[in-house]
């Protein structure tokens, strides 16, 4: 079973999730939003989610970063070697305007827009989450043009992030 | 014939699409006291009692592992009634080419369908009607009542 995807489901779902899901299915049927899939991950305490359409893999453990000299940068944290092809290792933490991880992180995602892929440390992969549109939250606190919403999951709240609005503020700083 | 695939350790199974409501998560079920052993309990799905049979536990004597991919499948019983099978690795579906199943040719237990072969590998249909004895059946329903 080499899908990422397939991995992903051959975990024990947390309490969180499960009570999550049993909320949404004990309420009557109603007018039903667009309904999208999202990958749920965690820096620390918060949880972020980018659409299930942008990920391309969870590499667990973590990829070794090569660092690149005189690019010191706390978002570009170098490059990472995935399967023979170097792709940027990025933080998103302080695009988000979240304090960095002081632990090793164990899980990266490997996301992207079009063609340009990215490699971002997480300190865990919550798991894939259904959101519906009419149930999203706006979102007005820091960097809430990454943000499209807010929803709650459990006791956490995620933050959907935008691949697009993350790509251009990241082709920024990288370049 | 569009059908879901799931499989019990091992073992392949492959479910009529047509017959299934809905995919839920496994999610923890409420015990239901003196029923079947393989009766999980009852689930809430839209403020109404499902009453839950693990399907490893009916067939295998083995609960199906609590994992992502382990989900209860919400099927339309008899009378319209919600009835969850609760099965392993119910992540995809496949559509089968009824004409090339084949009969087992053996006496299998009750609900055991044709089998047929899906990107290499057996999987058996399931006849969604003949899974229960009616005894189990008629006791599902009247427990969740």
């Amino acid at each position: 079973m080499t899908d990422p995807l397939l991995q992903l489901l051959q975990r024990t779902p947390d309490a969180d999730y499960l009570a999550d899901q049993a909320l949404q299915l004990r309420q009557r049927r109603k007018t039903p939003g667009v309904s999208s899939r999202w990958v749920v991950f965690r820096y620390g305490e918060e949880r972020c989610a980018l659409p299930l359409g942008s990920l391309l893999e969870v590499v667990q453990p973590a990829l070794r970063v090569h660092t690149l000299p005189n690019r010191r940068s706390p978002v570009l944290l170098g490059l990472a070697n995935l399967r023979g092809r170097l792709e940027p290792c990025v933080r998103l933490e302080p695009l988000l305007g979240l304090p960095p991880s002081t632990t090793t992180p164990p899980a990266m995602l490997v996301w992207g827009v079009s063609r340009e892929r990215f490699v971002s440390p997480v300190d865990g992969v919550v798991g894939v989450h259904t959101f519906v549109s009419d149930e999203v939250q706006s979102y007005a606190g820091p960097a809430d043009t990454l943000v499209s919403g807010i929803m709650p999951v459990g006791p956490h709240w995620v933050l959907l992030l935008l691949p697009d609005a993350l790509r251009g503020r990241l082709n920024g700083c990288l370049h | 014939m569009l059908c879901l695939a799931f499989h019990l350790g091992s073992q392949r199974y492959l479910l009529p699409a047509a017959v299934i409501e809905r995919v839920i998560p496994a999610l923890p079920a409420r015990a239901l006291t003196g029923s079947h052993p393989a009766v999980c309990g009852v689930v809430e799905y839209r403020a109404e009692p499902v009453p839950v049979v693990d399907l490893g536990l009916l067939w295998f004597e083995r609960a199906c592992e609590p994992l992502y991919s382990t989900r209860i499948v919400l099927v339309a019983w008899k009378d319209g009634r919600l009835l969850g099978l609760q099965v392993e690795g119910a992540v995809s579906t496949v559509r089968v080419n009824l004409d090339l199943a084949v009969d087992a040719g053996v006496q299998q237990a009750p609900g055991m369908g044709r089998v047929c072969s899906v990107k290499g590998e057996n999987h058996q249909l399931v006849i969604l009607d003949e899974i229960f004895p009616a005894e189990l059946a008629a006791q599902l329903f009247h427990e969740a009542a």
